[in-house]
């Protein structure tokens, strides 16, 4: 399978899974809470990390759906640097491997919050 | 104002999404000032406006990837730039008072119209004949099939040392105002680096979701996020820009010109009316 096609792929399969799980939680919301949104029960996270760590124990079924479909759209982009990293790798790109390896190293460090006393 | 009628949100998102698909302006770009004058605090629409983004991108990218029109390995080489753009301005969002993050939205979409009206004169660099020393190095090169001409087009990517730079400035807009700052990426890539116009606005589409990840884990530890917000946003958006894809190719061009002008200076009054309000109270 070429890069093209891998990318392709990753991309589609994730806004797919994502937004049928938007669909089906945001559903739900609605009509077991009703149709606002109060935002002084916003939850804070400490970083993405906390946030998926966090699903293994929240009891909220409905909000545990919406959380792992927005988890699955914000990591789209984090999961096709990996596929290129791997890519590159594989193909000895040595160019590509440093382009793509800051840009995984970045993500990586804001994802675990590391970036955050900047 | 602390509660929000999902319904309003999902309505305004669609709508954004549908007109933002049709003008190339993104939905971000309409559904933030439209979401703010109804109530939403700019910051909560600006964090949630992101993750929108990153699911238009995904979507509306996946089919010129695999068709390979956009070209991956330029994507690559700006996203060492827009990533850390989108960091820094995410970081000055949460920094800087609303009212002038209210300037600056108005400013940038003051951006947005003048490259839209000179478009066609930023594309002479295209034609240079001499390829400077890094882009040479960097050889990123690409041909895709063009179905309406039925011919292949080649291209080399120049000025990557002057495109790359710019793509940072491009990246902390797209990081502090929330949105794909897609206008401003293409003109970038088309004016100065040379790429033909399908290319650098599926290169444009594709890179949007990258910056998009790296605003949204700043806002994500700054307790803007919202999940049910955050899903009728980026659920509005992605529907409407699904419907307007399907019906730009039988929309005239001059009509959606004149629709992306007229949506753009409206946003521009209400952002400047909505910055003026805030300096008197």
């Amino acid at each position: 399978m070429d890069l093209e096609a891998l990318l392709g792929l990753i991309l589609i399969i994730g806004v797919f899974i994502g937004l049928i799980m938007l669909s089906i939680g945001l559903g739900a919301y609605i009509y077991f809470h009703g149709i606002e949104i109060d935002l002084s029960k916003t939850i804070r996270f400490k970083d993405l990390s906390t946030w998926v760590m966090s699903l293994r124990y929240q009891d909220d079924v409905i909000m545990k759906m919406l959380s792992i479909g927005l988890i699955i759209i914000i990591l789209i982009p984090y999961t096709r640097v990996i596929a290129s990293l791997i890519w590159f790798i594989y193909h000895k790109d040595l160019k590509f491997i440093l382009f793509t390896l800051f840009v995984a190293t970045v993500l990586t460090l804001s994802i675990i919050g590391l970036l955050r006393s900047f | 104002m602390d509660l929000i009628n999902i319904f309003s949100v999902l309505i305004v998102a669609l709508f954004s999404g549908f007109l933002g698909s049709l003008t190339g302006l993104g939905g971000a770009s309409i559904m933030t000032p439209i979401l703010v004058a109804l109530g939403l605090p700019l910051k909560y629409s600006i964090a949630n406006a992101v993750i929108s983004i990153i699911a238009t991108s995904a979507g509306s990218s996946a089919a010129y990837v695999r068709d390979r029109i956009t070209n991956i390995r330029a994507a690559m080489y700006m996203e060492i730039f827009t990533i850390t753009g989108g960091i820094v301005g995410a970081y000055l969002t949460l920094m800087l008072p609303a009212v002038v993050l209210y300037f600056f939205f108005a400013s940038f979409l003051i951006l947005v119209l003048f490259l839209s009206r000179e478009k066609g004169s930023l594309n002479d660099v295209s034609r240079d004949r001499e390829i400077d020393r890094f882009s040479r190095w960097l050889n990123i090169r690409g041909e895709y099939y063009d179905p309406g001409d039925k011919i292949y087009i080649s291209y080399i990517v120049r000025r990557a040392h002057i495109g790359g730079p710019m793509m940072m400035i491009a990246g902390v807009a797209a990081g502090s105002l929330g949105i794909g700052a897609g206008a401003f990426k293409t003109a970038i890539q088309e004016g100065i680096m040379g790429l033909p116009p399908k290319v650098a606005t599926t290169t444009s589409n594709f890179i949007i979701g990258m910056t998009g990840l790296a605003a949204a884990s700043v806002y994500i530890s700054s307790g803007y996020v919202d999940p049910v917000l955050a899903a009728s946003m980026t659920l509005g958006t992605a529907v409407g820009s699904i419907i307007g894809s399907k019906i730009l190719p039988i929309i005239r061009g001059r009509t959606v010109r004149i629709l992306s002008m007229i949506i753009t200076v409206y946003l521009i009054i209400q952002m400047i009316y909505k910055g003026v309000s805030q300096l008197w109270i």
